[in-house]
Order: structure tokens, then C-alpha cells, then sequence
């Protein structure tokens, strides 16, 4: 079956142009997300190396 | 909605466990060990370049030593080895800590870590003894292949079993990309590992020509990405804040870094294949994904250098700073460099000259090398709870490593650079300038020497920290289990946990990581692989005969592809000097290819009829008598040895399974197509004065060497095919 849905497509050149796409949407989903995080959850997170001994706060959601 | 609270005491139990810091200090001996080999034997081959012109008899005729073998093991005790044994090495002291809980099963870590010890043993053993597949950082055979990938589902299993009963809720950034890499490199290790096997030990790829050639590179291009980045820059994540005391400079960009790097790194493959066979579209899409790949690359290195901000001034006292600066200013280099050499006008000067060898190894020197150094010295003196033995040998093994990469890639640019443009140069008349080749070799010496200037440098900073490192175990006393005390995960949050899709679900983000990275792959190689108008057949174009493909293993067996690229491209300066440009269809049935990636000899893929039997008989027997100032190996036991013949019915069973069309039952008779062929060439090296018996591996060699590029020549290939004829009537 993929064979005869590949084989089909006339215009391979096509499939640049929809990883960019993909791409694109991939790239701006992250930066909503990123950006979304709020301040505290993220100064959590990247404190997590520094503090390897004592599980003494937990984050809440 | 998000809030951060400290959760009062006795709403959750505390737990007491122990953190597994033997396996940690297992890989870092393993580490350091294997560096050293790498790193020699990396230093052997770059004087092994120009001592033939010096002292020809020097390696003593020996085949365990020659030039083709040996580099294999380099590159593979570098990345697999070197590389790999430090990779492990972070992901179980960081991942432990991170997630605050000890590795799920102490027994599969040990697995995990002496199996792969055998497999480099194993590696080790069978390089030196020709065992390879002739696909580059993938030589290894069948059945290792088979052990690898039964030691990596093990670690997979091992983390993602941690994963799942940590006790911290999020999942730091560094771990992200230790899955993604364990994800990945599991993909790309099985499919470029497809092959039939014809002995116990060795096998045939199951791609043949251009689709072998797209594979191959989606697998070595992301054995870059993959095994020396991604695992590194989970490091980096996590040992650079240690290394600093301060976070991450920013979270938000690290988490755009992870899936921005994966997403695009896939893709990128094909910028290995630029003016190749390989059709236009997927030549252009390897160079537009590698030119932005610019983007997540630099904000990882931005990242990671921000990471010091107001720390600035430890740099100067510090040398394990000062080795993570340098690692992280030349993962920016390398990555800054790598898309340019992706643009195709670019390429056309640099590909398969010392350029390449440069930039790799600003990479692996480096990026791997310097980062490795930063983190053993800031761990084992934590291992051991100590200090580090002396802060003034480590800054000195810093500033004599630094020279030492100064003093590897400068003369190798230069080398690549005019090399590059020596091949290209025209005189007034329209004449290539330096039609002989081994002119653009020759004027390269000096800079070859002053390369392995560089790597000795390179090496005795290493050992500088061996002796580091061994004095400060000495005084030091291991900490084999580190027991800390942390709270459970309470039920309530577990179940919020799965809110949180992504970060918060090891087994999900695996998955969701894979997608990311196989859109790539589908998008890439299916097409490629199904599409016949990708490849055009050519109808002079005829399999191999059984003598010509003993030859060929022959080829494969040397590593003669480490050096002499099968691959016309497209250019009047190639086409001038090696005769017409290379077809797609001419490759059909290469199994595995042999374009090969670095001429350090002349591409070989028109070498067919451009000589008598004899020049190649003297050539192999000693380079120099035919061709003085050569800097190629001698292959005398190609002379003296007798060829196998007793597996090529076997050999012939596997090429027909891979579609070569050997008619019905010829691997019963091919025995007998061997000898007549054989008796033709013996003959015709006696009229040429040269006694040879027929059965002896340079006949076949040279009957490979003869075939090479002759099928579209459409004359001579009659010849070469005759007996297939008879056979199929």
C-alpha cells in the first residue's frame, strides 16, 4: 500500500516544502509552550542539579 | 493554575536510599582508559600518513597494523568507546541525582557496562583482523551488531525503570535529551544495520548503491547527532550549572534548544552526498535543514556560555571551567562550520579533503574531549569525597590540550583548503595544473606533521590527567553507596503528574521524541527506497563476477575506502581527471557502497582498464616502486595470500536474496567462474614477466579493480560478463 501511495506522487519535490511546514509548526508550538511556563515552575526546574541532596520542596500544580 | 509550595513534613513519608556511584565510577574508568587508546591510535594512523615516505618497511608488513584497519578502531574507540563510555558515565551520576532515587536495577547497569566493555574488546579484536562492514562508523559485524543492540535496549530499559519510580516530579532538561539520544541512536543503529549475513561473522548491507549511500549517511550523520551532541548537551545541562553553582541561564530556551535540535538534526543526513549521485531533492533538503540547524545549535551554546554569567572570574582560576568554556565554544565552532560546509558551493572545495578531518575534530577534540576532562575532574574528586590531587596539572593538561587542537585543525584547514583548490586549478591552456595527484599529496606533508604534533600534545595532556586522577583516588576514600534521604512522590501528585503530558511521562515523551525524529527518516529514505525513478537502471550495468566480488571484500576488508572514494562528481576538474562523472544506476548493485568520504588517495571508481594487471600488481605489492613519494601502505600479504573461494556459493545465495540477478543456480558453479577468470589474469600478468599462481587474493583484487567504472564504458564489460552469459543459457 505505500508503495502505491509514494509511487503516485508525481512531484517529490513536494516533500521539502512540507517538512518545512512541519517544521515551522513544531518550532512555534515549543516557543507558545516556553513561553507559557510561568516564572516560578521554570526557576524550579532549572534549580533541580543544584539541589541533589534534600527533596525539601515539591512543586505544586 | 502553577504554585510552587514546601509541603509540611509529615503530609509525605521520607524516604532513606543510596545512590549507585560504582557504576558511575566503572564508566569513568572505562573512559579514561579507552580515551587514551583512541587518542594513540588516532596518533599511530596521522604519523602512519607520511612515515612510508620516510621509512617504507616500517610497518614490517604486517596486515594487523596497516592504515585501512587501524582507523576503523580509531573512529570507533573515539565515539563508541571514548565517547560512550563517558556519556553513560554522566547519565548515571546526573540522572540518579536528578531524579532523586537510585538506578532501577543495579544488575542490568552491570550488564549495561560490561557488555559494552566486550563489545569495544570485540571491536577492538576484529578491526585489526579485516572484520568490517565498509560502512563508515557502522563497520562493526552482524553479530555485534546484535550485542549492541541488546545492550542498549538494557539501558533503555534501566533508565526509563528509574524514570517511572523517581521521586522527583519534573523532568530536568538533560534528561530529555539522554532519551531522545537513547531513542535514536537505537533507530538509526538497527536500520543501518540491515544485512544479510554470508559467515558467521560476515555480512552484505541490504541496500546497494545510493539507497545504502542515503542510509548509511542518516545513520553516520546522526551518529554525529545523536551520540557525540545530543547525550553531550544533556551533560552539558547538567554538569555546567554544577560546575558554575548557578542554574541554567534559561529554561525556556533550553526546552526550544531540545526540540528545535531533534526535529532538524534528522534531516540532515544527506549534506554528505552534496554533487553525488544522490537525486537533487534530497541533496537540497539535507542543506536546508543543516543551515538551520544553525539556529538551535547556537542557542544551546548561547545557553550554555550564559550559564557562567557573573561567574566570569572563576573562569580564570578554575580549569574545569575553563576546559567546559572551551568544549562549548567549540560545539559552537563545529556547529557554526558544519552548515557551511553544507552549502553546496562550499562542499564542492571541501568534501573528501582534510577539511572535513578538521572540523570533525574540533568537534570530537573539543566539544567530547574537553567537556569529558571538565567532568572527571569535577566527579572523581566528588566520587572519592576529596579534593583534586593538583588544581596546577590540571590547568597545565588544559593549556597543553588546547595547543594540541590548535596545533590539529589550523594545519589541517590549510592542508584541506589547498588540497581543495589544487584539485580545481586550470592552467591559461585549459589544462588541469596538477593532473597527478599525488602532487596534491605530497605538498601536504608538512602540514600532516605538524598534525600529529598536535595530537601528541593532545594525548600527553591526557595523560597529565591520568596521573591527576589516580593521585587524587589515592588520596581520596570511594563512596560506593551515597545515602541521601527524600520525600516519596504523594499520591495526589502522581495523579497530577498526568496533566503534565510530556515532561511529566517518560514513557510518552520516548514516544513522542521518536515521532519527532522518525518524520525525518520516513520522509527521507522511504520515498527513496520504494520510488525506482530514483534510481535509473542502466542496462550495460551487470553484477559483479564471483571473482570480482572476492576482490571487492578484499577492497572492503583493507579499508581501502578510508581513503580513495568511488565517486566521479560532477565537476570538469573530476571529470578531466578521472574520466566521466558517476551514475546513480552504475551503483545498483554495490552492497554495501564504497563512495568513501576523504581522498587521501585518487577516487577509483574509473581506475577500471587505466592500467595493465601488472601496474596494480606492483602497486599493491609496494606503492612507491610505481608511484615514488607515495604515501600509501604496502599490501604484501595480498600478494602471498591465496584468496577464499569455498564461501562464494554462500556469497552468491545472499546477492541473489538482495535482488542481483545471478541466474537460477549459479552459486552452485560460480567456483568454476572464479578459476577461469583467475587463469586469464595470472596469464596475462605471466606475459607481463610476473610468476603469480591463480589463486591468490591480488588476482581478485585486481579483477575488481579492472571492473570499476567499465560498465558504461559499454565495451569492455563483454569481457568481464562473458561467463555470466554462458551460465545464465
Amino acid at each position: 500500500m505505500f508503495r502505491n501511495i509514494f509511487s503516485h506522487i508525481d512531484n517529490i519535490s513536494i516533500f521539502p516544502i512540507i517538512t518545512m511546514i512541519l517544521f515551522m509548526l513544531v518550532f512555534i508550538g515549543v516557543i507558545i509552550y516556553a513561553f507559557k511556563l510561568n516564572k516560578k515552575s521554570v526557576d524550579y526546574y532549572s534549580n533541580l542539579p543544584l539541589d541533589d541532596k534534600e527533596n525539601n520542596k515539591i512543586n505544586l500544580e | 493554575m502553577n504554585q510552587t509550595d514546601t509541603i509540611n513534613d509529615n503530609s509525605r513519608q521520607l524516604e532513606t536510599f543510596s545512590y549507585d556511584n560504582t557504576i558511575v565510577k566503572l564508566f569513568a574508568f572505562a573512559t579514561v582508559v579507552f580515551g587514551i587508546v583512541g587518542f594513540l591510535v588516532g596518533l599511530i594512523i596521522a604519523i602512519q600518513l607520511y612515515v612510508p615516505v620516510i621509512f617504507p618497511s616500517l610497518d614490517f608488513g604486517i596486515p594487523y597494523i596497516s592504515y585501512g584497519r587501524l582507523r576503523p578502531l580509531h573512529t570507533n574507540a573515539v565515539i563508541f568507546a571514548f565517547v560512550g563510555n563517558a556519556i553513560f558515565m554522566g547519565v548515571y551520576y546526573s540522572m540518579q541525582r536528578l531524579l532523586k532515587t537510585r538506578m532501577w536495577s543495579d544488575l542490568l547497569s552491570r550488564i549495561h557496562f560490561w557488555g559494552w566493555q566486550l563489545i569495544i574488546v570485540a571491536a577492538a579484536i576484529s578491526f585489526p583482523m579485516g572484520y568490517t562492514t565498509g560502512k563508515e562508523y557502522a563497520e562493526l559485524e552482524w553479530p555485534i551488531d546484535i550485542a549492541i543492540a541488546i545492550v542498549w535496549v538494557v539501558f533503555g530499559i534501566n533508565m526509563i525503570m528509574t524514570l517511572i519510580h523517581r521521586r522527583e516530579r519534573h523532568m530536568y532538561v538533560a534528561i530529555w535529551f539522554y532519551l531522545a539520544s537513547w531513542v535514536t541512536v537505537a533507530v538509526l543503529h538497527i536500520v543501518n544495520s540491515f544485512e544479510i549475513p554470508y559467515s558467521w561473522i560476515k555480512s552484505y548491507s541490504l541496500f546497494a548503491g545510493v539507497q545504502d549511500a542515503l542510509v548509511q549517511w542518516w545513520y553516520g550523520h546522526n551518529a554525529v547527532a545523536f551520540f557525540l551532541t545530543t547525550p553531550f548537551l544533556g551533560l552539558m545541562y547538567y554538569f555546567m550549572p554544577k560546575a558554575a553553582e548557578r542554574p541554567v541561564y534559561s529554561y525556556r530556551l533550553s526546552i526550544i534548544h531540545f526540540w528545535s535540535l531533534i526535529f532538524l538534526y534528522i534531516w540532515a543526513g544527506p549534506h554528505h552526498l552534496l554533487y553525488s549521485a544522490l537525486p537533487d531533492w534530497a541533496q537540497s533538503l539535507g542543506t536546508v535543514f543543516s543551515v538551520m540547524l544553525i539556529a538551535p545549535s547556537w542557542g544551546g551554546m548561547i545557553n550554555g556560555l550564559l550559564t557562567l554569567r557573573g561567574a566570569w572570574d572563576k573562569v580564570r582560576e578554575d580549569p574545569i571551567l575553563k576546559f567546559m568554556v572551551v568544549a562549548v565554544t567549540a560545539y559552537g565552532m563545529a556547529t557554526f562550520e558544519g552548515p557551511m560546509l553544507s552549502v553546496k558551493s562550499v562542499n564542492a572545495l571541501s568534501h573528501f579533503t582534510d577539511w572535513t578531518i578538521a572540523h570533525v575534530h574540533t568537534g570530537a577534540l573539543g566539544w567530547n574531549g574537553f567537556l569529558t576532562f571538565g567532568i572527571l575532574y569535577w566527579l572523581i574528586p566528588r566520587l572519592w569525597n576529596t579534593q583534586l590531587y593538583s588544581k596546577k596539572l590540571a590547568n597545565w593538561h588544559f593549556w597543553i590540550g588546547f595547543l594540541g587542537i590548535i596545533l590539529y585543525v589550523v594545519p589541517l584547514y590549510w592542508a584541506g583548503v589547498t588540497q581543495g583548490l589544487m584539485w580545481k586549478q586550470f592552467s591559461p591552456e585549459g589544462f588541469l595544473v596538477y593532473k597527478n595527484f599525488l602532487e596534491t599529496v605530497t605538498h601536504l606533508i608538512p602540514m600532516y606533521v605538524i598534525r600529529s604534533i598536535g595530537g601528541t600534545f593532545f594525548l600527553v595532556g591526557a595523560l597529565l590527567m591520568v596521573y591527576n586522577l589516580i593521585m587524587t583516588v589515592r588520596q581520596g576514600e570511594f563512596v560506593s553507596n551515597e545515602t541521601v534521604k527524600a520525600y516519596a512522590i504523594p499520591k495526589e501528585f502522581k495523579d497530577k503528574i498526568n496533566h503534565r503530558w510530556l515532561e511529566a511521562k517518560p514513557v510518552q515523551f520516548t514516544i513522542a521524541s521518536f515521532v519527532v525524529i522518525i518524520v525525518g527518516g520516513l520522509f527521507e529514505i522511504v520515498p527513496m527506497q520504494i520510488i525506482k525513478s530514483n534510481v535509473p537502471t542502466i542496462p550495460s550495468v551487470k553484477p559483479y563476477t564471483p571473482l570480482e566480488l572476492i576482490g571487492r571484500d578484499i577492497y572492503i576488508r583493507e579499508g581501502c575506502y578510508t581513503c580513495h572514494s568511488q565517486l566521479v562528481r560532477p565537476f570538469r576538474s573530476e571529470t578531466e581527471r578521472y574520466g566521466e562523472y558517476s551514475k546513480v544506476g552504475e551503483y545498483v548493485y554495490d552492497h554495501p557502497f564504497q563512495w568513501g568520504s576523504k581522498r587521501t588517495g585518487p577516487d577509483l571508481h574509473r581506475v577500471g582498464g587505466k592500467y595493465p594487471n601488472a601496474w596494480h600488481y606492483q602497486h599493491i605489492y609496494d606503492p612507491q616502486s610505481v608511484s615514488p613519494g607515495s604515501i600509501m601502505p604496502r599490501y604484501p600479504w595480498i600478494i602471498y595470500n591465496d584468496y577464499e573461494i569455498k564461501n562464494i556459493g554462500s556469497k552468491i545465495r545472499v546477492m541473489q536474496k538482495m535482488g542481483v540477478p545471478y541466474p537460477d543456480g549459479y552459486d552452485l558453479v560460480a567456483e568454476q567462474d572464479v578459476i577461469t577468470q583467475s587463469k586469464e589474469i595470472a596469464e596475462d600478468l605471466k606475459n607481463s614477466g610476473i610468476d603469480v599462481e591463480h589463486n591468490k587474493e591480488i588476482i581478485a583484487l585486481t579483477a575488481y579493480l579492472q571492473r570499476l567504472g567499465k560498465d558504461i564504458k559499454g565495451k569492455n564489460n563483454v569481457q568481464a560478463n562473458i561467463n555470466l552469459q554462458v551460465q545464465s543459457k
